[in-house]
């Protein structure tokens, strides 16, 4: 069978999906109208991701469920980094939400378990890059400062964002209250 | 920032959207109608056309509808996840989470069984190959995969789903065979 024919038998199989709201229709007018009534805060500059310096680092490890918490990498294969030690907050810039948004991954989740060296967190929401059910922190001392947190708690949620598998400080990884999440939503457009 | 400046600013964003919206609503539709409960499918377009205003200005150019599915499909697979969150407490079995329609499958029983031998990934990225008509650039942008990536499984999965038809299909002439043999049988 050639992939065309492949394609259009796959195509045939299709579940019904038509007919659809065209938008022409009151319906989608008015939902444009809605959305276009909401606040939208000032145009983000073409800047770049900032350089967070001097953050703690610790390892992001994606388990369960098999899918990798960053694109590119197989399924079915947890990521494992090193952790180094560092020294939280010595030097931050200022926290924007255009630099929160081009952080991948990004997640919001619940700590179900806690040792002294790992934190196991259910995610219940991905903002950017990642689709695992659970994620394990591996952490050094001094990752509840990084994160602006006394301690962590099982039973609390936070927001995480990581890059290159070290989670982020400097105000981009926190515990998830109704203004830092507020937010998240926005930068994340979701 | 003058009013002026501002209100030409907006009145831009909002052409900019609402020309957006016309290439995307109705596949968008489409691709949520397939995948979740109808009653779902109306908070899927609307978060997702919400996303794409809030962020109409890091749009790059030409690659809307595979953005936008994107966002979608992270908008579904939160709601899947909210949902079997919710439902730990029953019995799975008997309060299943959110199923999308299906489309009858007596219409190809074979292609059906060798879909249902492919592992989720697999079956994503074909239903975005056929059903959505998209290719491995623009399936790389809806799952958050380098092109290569996307190219290298694409190929996989079709090479793999077509050696699933292939064993069907030797099931299905070997069952027939053996019908007739018993009809023979029963007749002698």
């Amino acid at each position: 069978m050639t992939d065309d024919e492949l394609r259009q038998r796959l195509a045939a199989s299709a579940p019904p999906s038509d007919p659809v709201d065209p938008v022409t229709s009151d319906r989608a007018r008015a939902l444009m109208e809605d959305i276009m009534s909401t606040t939208v805060t000032q145009p983000r500059p073409d800047t770049r991701r900032y350089r967070l310096v001097g953050a703690v680092a610790a390892a992001l490890v994606a388990v369960v469920g098999g899918w990798a918490i960053f694109s590119g990498a197989p399924t079915g294969e947890p990521v494992v980094l090193n952790a180094n030690g560092g020294d939280a907050m010595a030097s931050c810039l200022a926290f924007d939400t255009a630099t929160l948004a081009d952080f991948s991954p990004a997640f919001g989740g619940t700590v179900t378990d806690l040792t002294d060296s790992t934190a196991t967190l259910e995610v219940d929401r991905w903002y950017a890059g990642g689709d695992a059910e659970v994620v394990e922190i591996n952490y050094t001392p001094g990752f509840e400062a990084l994160i602006g947190t006394p301690a962590l708690e099982v039973g609390q949620r936070y927001l995480i964002t990581a890059t290159d598998g070290v989670v982020n400080g400097c105000g981009y990884s926190g515990l998830a209250t109704p203004e830092y999440e507020a937010q998240w939503d926005e930068a994340f457009g979701a | 920032m003058s009013e002026h400046r501002k209100w030409m600013e907006n009145a831009s964003r909002r052409r900019r959207f609402e020309r957006t919206v016309e290439d995307v609503y109705q596949p968008l539709q489409r691709y949520a109608r397939r995948r979740v409960d109808p009653h779902d499918v109306d908070d899927v377009v609307s978060e997702t056309l919400l996303t794409l205003w809030r962020r109409i200005d890091d749009l790059p150019a030409g690659i809307a509808l595979p953005w936008c599915l994107g966002v979608a499909r992270r908008h579904i697979a939160n709601l899947r996840r909210s949902r079997s969150r919710r439902l730990k407490l029953v019995d799975k079995l008997e309060a299943q989470p959110s199923h999308p329609p299906q489309a009858p499958d007596h219409l190809d029983p074979e292609l059906q069984i060798a879909m249902d031998r492919l592992s989720d990934s697999d079956r994503e990225i074909l239903q975005l190959w056929a059903w959505e008509g998209l290719e491995a650039s623009e399936i790389a942008r809806v799952m958050d995969l380098t092109n290569n990536a996307a190219s290298i499984r694409l190929h996989r999965a079709k090479k793999r789903l077509g050696e699933n038809l292939e064993k069907a299909r030797k099931v299905e002439a070997a069952s027939g065979h053996s019908h007739h043999d018993n009809r023979k049988e029963a007749r002698s």
